[in-house]
């Protein structure tokens, strides 16, 4: 999963939210790294609704214009707990090598 | 739409989202206007660089991809819908311009026109009943321009059996491309408007030739080549056809194809005549072989057109199987 997905998906953790909002969203949990521009976000919110990990939540107009708001599915949340899950481990190889390597060397030879 | 005046930031950032697909931007254009508008600072007039890059980008991607989501079997009966009618469209303006003075015969000047028209609506709407009729009208509107014009079709010329088999020689090619045209088109498949600016390319050409003035290569070398146009236009319009497509391949192969179709087609409907002449004059068949080498240099240009399709294609459906994966 590439970053700027991550952090959409990351963004509607907390519960639906509109395109500017999950940019700011996006932004502030990154601490300002990802600053996701308009035609990024609709791309990723377009495949993520593709693949079933983001639905529409609701549709209101606002200034003459609509403003969806898009909800992190089942598999949206999954996807992102896994991928959450996968990066911590890999960020344990480098953070606490020794920690890892303890386990590995006390895990019981199975062959 | 909204109905608040439009700001100078508005109206460029739509501007922006018009490289997009028309149906996408239907869908989905207010709302992305709504973000980028949210997102702007107080007084910004103009799309940040990052933006307008990525509704750049991601407008010809999604281009690509609806035209990707076409499938093969219709996208190569669009192309060569187009093909043909880039091929007939050249013939139609080839065959006007051959009979000097191009344009002071109104009826000539009417049965071109009316191909040209015929072509259009063929490909565009798909409406085939009226396209046969406009063919029909063209074809006995010509023979008539031509003989009160005292060209070509002047009846002691027309007499004699042989003459008459070469001009259906000439004429022959186009027309029976123009019937594949009409069978093959069908109004649920009509392509993009946007190709009408590569078919019209021949008659604009045409037209510019007529309003600047001519530098007379064509007299210099007293050729008069049958594929397409004169001599000195065929590269003008080689290399305008060759610049557009190659700029099309970045969201759609089918144009490209389409004109490798129309140069393959025009060259070997070329060759007819030729052919003809050997028969008949019991000519040498060395005769084939000393018009020139534009024959090599068009269908290498073609092949190179097709290669670069395939390739692109190749490339693209790697992409997406790696995405999927």
């Amino acid at each position: 999963m590439r970053e700027p997905t991550y952090f959409v998906l990351a963004a509607l953790l907390a519960g639906p939210l509109h395109g500017y909002a999950i940019i700011k969203r996006a932004e502030e949990l990154s601490d300002g790294r990802v600053r996701l521009a308009t035609g990024t976000l609709y791309t990723a919110l377009d495949r993520l609704a593709a693949e079933r990990r983001v639905e529409l939540v609701s549709e209101e107009i606002v200034d003459g214009r609509i403003r969806r708001s898009y909800g992190l599915t089942e598999s949206g949340a999954a996807a992102l707990r896994a991928e959450a899950q996968r990066m911590a481990e890999a960020a344990q190889i480098v953070i606490e090598p020794t920690a890892r390597s303890g386990r590995l060397a006390r895990k019981p030879r199975t062959t | 739409m909204s109905t608040l005046p439009a700001t100078r930031l508005e109206r460029r950032a739509r501007l922006l989202l018009r490289a997009y697909p028309p149906e996408y931007r239907a869908e989905r254009a207010e709302e992305m206007l709504g973000t980028l508008l949210e997102a702007a600072q107080p007084g910004q007039e103009w799309p940040s660089a990052r933006d307008a890059w990525s509704l750049l980008r991601s407008g010809v991607n999604a281009r690509a991809a609806r035209n990707r989501r076409l499938g093969l079997r219709i996208s190569l009966r669009q192309a060569a819908a187009f093909g043909l009618a880039l091929y007939v469209s050249v013939a139609a303006v080839n065959v006007g311009s051959e009979v000097p003075p191009w344009g002071t015969d109104p009826a000539q000047t009417l049965a071109v026109a009316l191909l040209l028209a015929a072509t259009v609506l063929a490909v565009w709407t798909g409406y085939r009943a009226a396209v046969a009729t406009i063919t029909a009208i063209a074809i006995a509107i010509f023979p008539y321009g031509s003989y009160r014009s005292g060209h070509g079709f002047s009846l002691p010329y027309h007499l004699t059996a042989r003459m008459a088999s070469v001009d259906a020689a000439y004429f022959g090619p186009p027309l029976l491309a123009l019937l594949a045209l009409i069978a093959l088109t069908q109004r649920s498949e009509r392509p993009p408007r946007s190709w009408l600016l590569l078919a019209c390319l021949p008659s604009s050409l045409l037209g510019a030739r007529q309003l600047l003035p001519d530098p007379g290569w064509h007299r210099l070398s007293g050729l008069v080549t049958l594929y397409p146009l004169r001599t000195n236009d065929l590269p003008v319009l080689l290399t305008l056809l060759t610049l557009l497509t190659l700029g099309w391949l970045v969201t759609d192969t089918r144009p490209a194809l389409g004109v490798a179709l129309s140069l393959v087609v025009g060259q070997l409907a070329l060759y007819i005549p030729a052919i003809q002449e050997v028969v008949m004059d019991r000519a040498p068949i060395v005769l084939l072989w000393t018009w020139d080498t534009t024959i090599f240099k068009v269908l290498g240009l073609a092949a190179a057109m097709v290669a670069t399709t395939l390739l692109i294609l190749h490339r693209r459906t790697r992409a997406s199987r790696a995405t999927a994966g």
